[in-house]
């Protein structure tokens, strides 16, 4: 499908207007590995189409790439040599993002940001179709620690490594890591420097709101 | 008078250059009244519309024998002027390549993202390539196609070309594209939102 567009005589003022909103797909290995920022799949060659626009390229260092969209889903194609190996179609949905105190809300910011929530569900959402998933309440936030240096940044780092190998469970809360959905809060906590227990409380909850907005 | 029923992809100027005549002469010629007062711009018609067109003049020109000649044509140039926008932002002095029925041609668009050239009345087609960060981009267009703005197809055809998924869900589309605008979503197309969905696309 083409666009149309207007022919115009010369010296007139009018224009015809041609913009394609980008949405952002990112290709990347299973995620927490092994870090947020070297999960991309790197040079992968790619084809994408919609409405009259073909964008050809491959991915950067970071395994994102930026989907031009038009009137009609988009097409994207995986390319080895000259040959398709895996073809996605992509719908944006112009509305806004559910609420963030919604499950399905902060789900859509964690995938926006690219975290993985799988594909389980009818609706590819990670969300079990026979067991949908509560929100775990918010639990306080630690103390903090008197010796706690906020310039020691290696000490900081192997915090966030130990986080992320041995997630903090509370007692009281049983939480299956192997849903996707909690898998990527963890991520998301471990990757901002909060309290990794896949729970969305009010730090979770505000920094996945500005990171989701800004993505 | 001979008439011309529109059909999609005419427009005034294609009109004019098929039949031999300045564009202006039809579209300014009294029988055409009526459909200057219907789509008020001669290079957005719809596809069923009457062009009435007036007789070609003939003009003689005295030259001797053994000798070259030279005539200008007169009348206004046809151009595309399109503003390329990728997620709202201008795509501003980027090098591109057209071809227009078989003619490639080559420029830059400005720093608004505004890019104007010359094309011949009766093309149909083009397609338009740009490299940015690494990407090959290509725009396939259908020339003088975009409906008039009163007309369902004229809005679907302006939002879809503003990037609003229109094959998907149009009302939604038209919501979005309301909210975009700061008007009510009411998903419906009416007279303030036209006025606005004209000022942002261009025409």
């Amino acid at each position: 499908m083409s666009s149309p567009v207007a022919r115009l005589p010369a010296g007139s003022s009018l224009f015809n207007t041609i913009d394609r909103p980008l949405v952002r797909v990112f290709f990347q290995t299973s995620p927490s590995f092994p870090e947020s920022d070297l999960r991309g799949i790197a040079d992968l060659r790619f084809r994408v189409e919609s409405s009259g626009f073909v964008r050809a390229g491959q991915t950067g260092p970071d395994g994102k790439i930026e989907v031009p969209m038009g009137a009609s889903p988009a097409t994207l194609q995986l390319l080895v040599g000259n040959d398709v190996v895996s073809t996605y179609e992509i719908t944006a949905d112009p509305g806004p993002l559910d609420s963030i105190d919604k499950l399905s809300g902060q789900q859509q910011r964690l995938r926006r940001l690219g975290y993985q929530l799988g594909h389980e569900g009818p609706d590819g959402d990670g969300v079990g179709a026979t067991s949908p998933r509560q929100i775990l309440p918010p639990r306080p936030p630690p103390k903090p620690d008197p010796e706690d240096d906020e310039d020691d940044r290696e000490d900081k780092a192997e915090q966030k490594k130990k986080r992320r190998d041995n997630p903090t469970v509370s007692e009281d809360h049983f939480v299956d890591f192997t849903f996707s959905t909690e898998r990527s809060i963890l991520d998301f906590q471990a990757d901002h420097a909060l309290f990794a227990d896949a729970r969305v409380g009010p730090q979770t909850k505000a920094k996945l709101a500005k990171e989701g907005e800004r993505s | 008078m001979l008439e011309h029923v529109v059909s999609q992809g005419d427009c005034i100027s294609s009109i004019a250059e098929q039949y031999g005549l300045a564009w202006s002469k039809v579209w300014n010629d009294p029988a055409n009244a009526e459909l200057r007062c219907l789509r008020k711009n001669p290079n957005v018609l719809f596809p069923g519309d009457v062009v009435r067109l007036p007789e070609r003049q003939s003009r003689d020109e005295e030259g001797a024998t053994g000798l070259r000649h030279s005539f200008k044509k007169t009348g206004a140039l046809v151009v595309l002027r399109l503003r390329l926008l990728l997620d709202g932002r201008p795509r501003r002095n980027r090098p591109y390549r057209i071809i227009v029925d078989g003619i490639w041609k080559e420029g830059r668009t400005d720093s608004r993202g505004f890019l104007e050239l010359s094309i011949p009345g009766c093309a149909r087609s083009a397609k338009l390539c740009l490299t940015e960060d690494g990407f090959q981009d290509i725009y396939d267009l259908c020339l003088g196609s975009v409906d008039p703005i009163s007309t369902e197809s004229g809005a679907i055809h302006r939002l879809a070309n503003l990037g609003y998924p229109t094959n998907t869900d149009l009302p939604s589309a038209i919501r979005a594209f309301q909210i975009s605008a700061g008007l009510e979503a009411t998903g419906r197309m009416d007279a303030a939102t036209q006025t606005k969905l004209e000022e942002a696309y261009g025409l």
